[in-house]
């Protein structure tokens, strides 16, 4: 063996992680070389100081707040699959949406996509860029028409289908009521079990605070019924390019 | 490991309060530990760390007895923490990989606090260098002494690729950590 062979193997001996005739050949090598038994030794001394770094890892422990918020979600997401009563109510809210949802696209195709918007909405790009308004329903190429609200977001019932969500706020209620700020934007294989999030209902908190009020959180909803992820996350991108909200933003993580 | 984790899944997934107490107990630290070492963000570890437990408990059936369980959690963990970086970095934000440090012990010694979040703080930094196989390796290798072989389980790789990452990941360390220890300098 020579230091060519020897130079792959050194940082592997150096944790013991070679097989033993391996580890028995490169040895012999380093025997007769000072070269490679120095380079060994200053391996086994970078190791030994990473581990010791290592060691000194105690992220957060585990404060009463991180377990009881995922106790709490764990929870919240068993109560809402088992209560089986709420299943019985759920499927029929389904069967009912179905053929809501039939007679929409097969029995009443015409209706105008922008109809299932509740209020004309102008939704503003904020935070460090030049305020910019875009009219909610002449985004993109109507693709948020699939959108209903904004709603108050603590006096919605989110339905149990798969979606897409837009938490937004109103920068001046009092003088343009209808003028929003985008702040999140998510989506969800089941949109009722986002309240669950524990980290979601972290930032939700980030965004009343933001809103100055928690009764100034609004949501826009879009279900997908049979969606699949990547149809969600495409819609989703859409607006994240548009609004660029900055819960999505900072956190770089949807829903 | 001396739990029955397949009961302890069970119980949380039947809403078992204790049960999920304990799997929190049991795991939690050790998740949260391992997800801060490949994110290097304290917040997002925590946020991973719920994500993980979630993901444990909702996928419980998926979870195969005839293998050590630790296996499978740390999948999870190290799939998520990989998310996490690629949604990081595909919306642009930086990753935020660099000077946060966990919170030190309570009651440390404020120098040594110091010197601890100095030391974690470089750590952080010699581990963004490396690319995402080579960090995971290193990381369950060095930093938590998983063996080889059930890396590969875990990172779906051969040992022998795992070797490869390995002793890749540990020259690039060592080259980086030169600059904080002169001493550990070799013969490269």
């Amino acid at each position: 063996m020579n230091c060519e062979q020897a130079h792959d193997g050194l940082p592997l001996l150096a944790g013991d992680d070679l097989p033993a005739d391996e580890a028995r050949r490169l040895m012999a090598h380093i025997a007769d070389c000072p070269a490679c038994a120095a380079d060994l030794a200053s391996l086994r001394l970078a190791r030994t100081r990473i581990r010791r770094i290592g060691e000194l890892d105690r992220p957060a422990d585990l404060t009463t707040d991180f377990v009881t918020d995922l106790e709490t979600a764990l929870l919240r997401r068993r109560q809402i699959r088992h209560r089986a009563p709420r299943l019985v109510f759920g499927g029929l809210a389904l069967a009912v949406l179905v053929l809501l949802l039939i007679w929409r696209f097969a029995v009443n195709p015409q209706a105008p996509e922008s109809e299932r918007i509740t209020t004309p909405v102008t939704v503003v790009e904020a935070d460090g860029e030049p305020e910019r308004e875009l009219l909610w329903t002449e985004i993109g190429d109507g693709f948020t028409g699939c959108f209903e609200g904004p709603y108050r977001l603590e006096e919605l019932e989110l339905s149990n289908q798969p979606g897409v969500m837009a938490v937004m706020h109103k920068p001046d209620p009092a003088d343009r009521p209808n003028t929003f700020i985008l702040d999140y934007c998510g989506e969800a294989q089941n949109l009722s079990t986002i309240r669950s999030y524990p980290w979601l209902a972290q930032r939700l908190r980030r965004m009343a605070r933001r809103a100055g009020d928690e009764k100034n959180l609004y949501i826009a909803v879009c279900t997908m019924p049979e969606s699949s992820r990547s149809e969600r996350t495409a819609r989703k991108q859409a607006l994240l390019h548009e609004f660029k909200p900055f819960f999505n933003r900072i956190h770089g993580k949807g829903i | 490991m001396t739990l029955d984790a397949g009961k302890i899944l069970t119980g949380a997934r039947l809403g078992n309060r204790g049960a999920i107490r304990k799997l929190i107990r049991t795991y939690g630290a050790g998740v949260q530990r391992l997800a801060y070492q490949l994110v290097g963000n304290v917040e997002d570890a925590r946020d991973i760390a719920q994500d993980v437990f979630i993901r444990l408990v909702r996928n419980r059936h998926r979870y195969d007895p005839k293998r050590p369980f630790e296996t499978w959690l740390n999948r999870i963990v190290i799939n998520l923490s990989h998310d996490h970086r690629r949604a990081n970095r595909r919306h642009g934000n930086a990753v935020e990989f660099v000077e946060e440090s966990a919170p030190p012990a309570r009651g440390a010694d404020p120098s040594a606090q110091v010197e601890e979040k100095e030391l974690r703080g470089a750590l952080n930094r010699l581990l963004a260098d490396l690319s995402p196989q080579q960090r995971q390796v290193f990381v369950l290798r060095d930093l938590q002494d998983c063996p080889v072989a059930e890396i590969g389980e875990i990172l779906d790789l051969k040992p022998s690729t795992v070797r490869v990452h390995l002793a890749r990941a540990r020259r690039l360390v060592r080259a980086a950590l030169t600059n904080h220890y002169p001493d550990c300098h070799g013969g490269e």
